[in-house]
């Protein structure tokens, strides 16, 4: 075969294209130290990194939404403990105070303290996270409860102002009153305590009492109304009241807190699992998008030098053949 | 008859021939890098002989040049034709196919999946404050992000589109210009050859052009007997000897058709060339452009349908539209069939009332319902969409993928087009340097043989130029030393 010098020309070129084309990709690796920059580069792994890395920002908002949730709940959480706290002080005043022999000044006493426990109960019922009311369901900016006070000034009630929802069904189908995180793909916590679920009993028919044309409503047998009966009836000095009727009432009130905060609890632990769930995941996650997309650096930089060696030589051997010409040697 | 100058006629013929070959190195050196120039070898061969005028019977007349040769392969020529078409093929699909990655940026963490991944996320962000105004201009701006993307997009894509359209008609303007210059040439060379000439240069010109068509695409070269070429496209002579015939583009609706100008008849046009690479990327059904262009379309129009679905409600205060074309009558009914990229956009009611951007199922402030309810569209593919069970999907969408499953298709396929058309490139390139050198090794010009050609003819010719010298002397001394006995 004959071998012009425009052939050896040519294929030199196109032997140092070839090697350029490789050098740019290995230094576009380097650089970004990623090993897929378009999709051309493996397509099946540009899929999965648009997937993982589309995942990772979904992760990272469960995670905030679990810590939210987290928050949201430790401080309903806490409210309920002072509640609870509230309602052993009721008791212990509603045993002592079911005394037939307690004078004027002892019961006014008993009744005062009560008063300012029900104004207690009506501030943890007014809880708020950064301006929002966590047990007034979807009113989130009004405060729920508020005390209505008589002509003279003794309390007469609490009013609720909160959403009412229907507590018994969980989840609720479409319109509903609670407050919902995504913790997970799919995965819906519900952080909120409704005002009539923990400060009620059971369920409720919030227009008992007079308020029938809807909220303001008081509370049927709830906690402000039982703390209200007991103290009337300390003020009333109707000792047997207390311990036949009003006392088998607190206690149930008691129970219902109790329960409540039984879910509460449990809600804390799915916060709590669905975090460490999406924290495995973030970890999973990302270290398969750097398996997927990340440039092996000690790779990159091999072939980047065999790359160049090959290079070096492609033109130190180019430079050697494409010189001599039989020109040189005739006289 | 041996006269007596015989041999200075056989010296003269001599120096005359290899003064020829001479001429041809020179030529050949001069073109060393003409492009499509193919090596030409001065064919020497004896004058023939004449019989029985002295002792020896035949004797020798000298040496004449019989012929030019060209130094050609057919076959090779054809085979380079076919490659040169391949990978001007891939060539074209590999630049539109990095513009177009150049267009979608995955995954850089630009494109489009970054865009929808901050809206699902503003919608969450919504979900759990949905008092807050400032969350309602978040998802706006992050919609109009989204919606912005989308549209860059596309905008980009039609740009390319016209663009590419534009090639496509400057190709078609250059098979014009090569058709009637090979017919030209066709005409010239059967002229020359007629007067019994050679038409070397004429014919390496016309192997230029021909190959400068099989770029454009896979061109059919036919001989004839009078040396002229018949160029076929498509089952249709685009040159016969002198005639050519004109292509034009017909400015189609929405797509390009290349057309023979004599009959408006469609151009059946061959798989590779660079014209068939840009014809098919511009097809309107087939086409890589067109179909992504409609994939998107697809994906905003289910997208829009869908979060406008879970918008609406029974609020009489608040538009029951989000996303959409302009909305600018009250009745809120949108044609979806009839949306378009360019004029997509957010409700302008909504953006200049953030409030009426609807969170929750009631008007409660702490209702995030319903934001929570668009947010998980995120992962709900399309046969799940409540609100367009009765309507057919856009075309190129599978019923049981989601808004990201279509992106991710999208870039997959480009990913897998743009990866072979890169291999094909290589590959055709190494294809055609291999057929190349072939070529370059029949066709080429050596410079070191041509040097070498040069001394041998050089030598020849000094040769013969001492021979002349030696026929002088003899004449010489017949002339002046003969006959002179006795003065």
């Amino acid at each position: 075969m004959r071998v012009t010098h425009n052939l050896i020309a040519d294929r030199l070129l196109t032997n140092l294209w070839r090697t350029e084309r490789q050098i740019n990709k290995l230094h576009d690796q380097g650089a970004s130290a990623k090993r897929v920059n378009a999709p051309s580069d493996d397509p099946v792994a540009t899929k999965i990194i648009l997937r993982y890395r589309s995942g990772l920002a979904e992760l990272s908002r469960y995670e905030s939404n679990a810590n939210d949730a987290g928050e949201w709940l430790a401080v309903t959480d806490q409210s309920i403990m002072s509640l609870y706290d509230a309602l052993h002080r009721i008791e212990e005043l509603a045993v002592q105070g079911a005394n037939s022999s307690l004078s004027e000044g002892d019961r006014y006493s008993y009744v005062t303290e009560l008063d300012e426990i029900i104004d207690h109960m009506v501030v943890l019922g007014n809880t708020a996270i950064s301006g929002r009311y966590v047990f007034g369901g979807h009113e989130t900016l009004a405060p729920p409860f508020s005390i209505v006070r008589d002509d003279d000034g003794t309390i007469s009630t609490v009013a609720y102002r909160g959403s009412v929802g229907d507590i018994d069904e969980d989840p609720a189908p479409v319109v509903d009153e609670w407050i919902r995180r995504e913790i997970g793909q799919g995965s819906y916590l519900t952080i909120n305590v409704l005002g009539n679920e923990l400060f009620g009993y059971g369920k409720i028919d919030p227009r008992e009492e007079g308020a029938s044309d809807g909220p303001p409503n008081s509370m049927g047998q709830g906690v402000f109304r039982v703390a209200l009966q007991i103290r009337q009836a300390i003020a009333d000095g109707q000792v047997d009241e207390i311990s036949e009727r009003l006392l088998a009432k607190l206690n149930d009130v008691h129970e219902q807190v109790a329960s409540v905060q039984v879910k509460v609890s449990a809600t804390i632990n799915r916060a709590e699992q669905g975090k460490g769930l999406t924290r495995g995941l973030m970890a999973t996650t990302q270290t398969l998008l750097s398996v997927a997309e990340g440039a092996d650096m000690a790779e990159v930089i091999m072939r980047l030098n065999s790359a160049e060696a090959s290079y070096r030589y492609a033109l130190a051997v180019g430079a050697r053949i494409i010189q001599p010409t039989l020109v040189d040697y005739l006289r | 008859m041996g006269g007596s100058f015989f041999g200075i006629e056989i010296a003269r013929s001599a120096l005359w021939a290899q003064q020829r070959a001479l001429d041809m190195t020179g030529q050949n050196v001069a073109n060393a890098n003409t492009p499509g120039y193919s090596r030409q070898v001065a064919r020497l061969q004896t004058t023939g002989g004449k019989v029985g005028a002295s002792a020896g019977g035949y004797v020798g007349t000298g040496v004449q040049v019989v012929e030019i040769n060209r130094m050609r392969s057919s076959f090779l020529e054809r085979q380079s034709r076919n490659v040169t078409s391949d990978l001007r093929y891939w060539e074209q699909q590999e630049q539109v196919m990095k513009e177009l990655e150049a267009i979608f940026l995955e995954p850089g963490g630009e494109g489009l999946q970054t865009a929808f991944d901050l809206w699902w996320d503003g919608l969450l962000q919504l979900a759990n404050n949905p008092e807050s105004q400032g969350m309602r201009q978040m998802v706006l701006q992050r919609g109009f992000g989204l919606i912005e993307t989308f549209k860059g997009i596309d905008r980009n894509l039609t740009s390319l589109q016209h663009s590419l359209e534009a090639a496509l008609k400057d190709a078609i303007d250059q098979v014009n210009v090569l058709a009637e210059q090979v017919a030209r040439l066709n005409a010239d060379i059967v002229k020359l050859e007629a007067r019994g000439q050679q038409a070397n240069d004429l014919l390496d010109r016309r192997d230029l052009l021909l190959t400068e068509l099989a770029e454009l695409f896979s061109v059919n070269v036919a001989a004839t007997d009078t040396n002229s070429v018949q160029v076929w496209l498509g089952g249709r002579l685009l040159v016969s000897g002198s005639e050519f015939n004109r292509l034009s583009v017909a400015d189609g609706e929405d797509s390009f058709e290349v057309t023979w100008s004599r009959d408006d008849a469609m151009v059946a046009l061959p798989d590779t060339g660079r014209i068939a690479s840009l014809s098919r990327t511009l097809d309107a059904k087939a086409g890589v452009i067109a179909k992504y262009r409609e994939q998107l379309l697809g994906m905003a129009t289910m997208f829009s349908n869908e979060i406008n679905a879970v918008h609406a409600g029974v609020d009489e205060d608040v538009p029951d539209i989000f996303i959409g074309l302009p909305v600018d009558n009250e009745d809120d009914d949108i044609d979806y069939s009839a949306l378009v990229l360019v004029n997509w956009d957010l409700n302008p009611l909504v953006v200049d009332d953030p409030g009426l951007l609807r969170a929750g199922d009631s008007p409660a402030p702490g209702d995030g319902s319903r934001a929570l309810a668009m947010a998980s569209l995120r992962h709900l593919p399309f046969s799940e969409y409540g609100y367009f069970q009765d309507v057919p999907l856009p075309l190129g969408l599978p019923a049981d993928s989601t808004l990201a499953d279509v992106y991710a298709g999208i870039i997959g396929d480009l990913g897998i087009r743009a990866q072979e058309a890169e291999r094909q490139t290589i590959n055709s390139q190494a294809l055609l340097i291999q057929v190349k050198s072939q070529q370059d090794s029949v066709s080429g010009v050596s410079l070191d043989e041509e040097m070498t050609n040069m001394l041998r003819f050089e030598h020849a010719y000094a040769a013969a130029a001492r021979m002349l010298t030696t026929m002088d002397t003899l004449l010489d001394t017949l002339i002046n030393r003969t006959g002179l006995v006795g003065r």
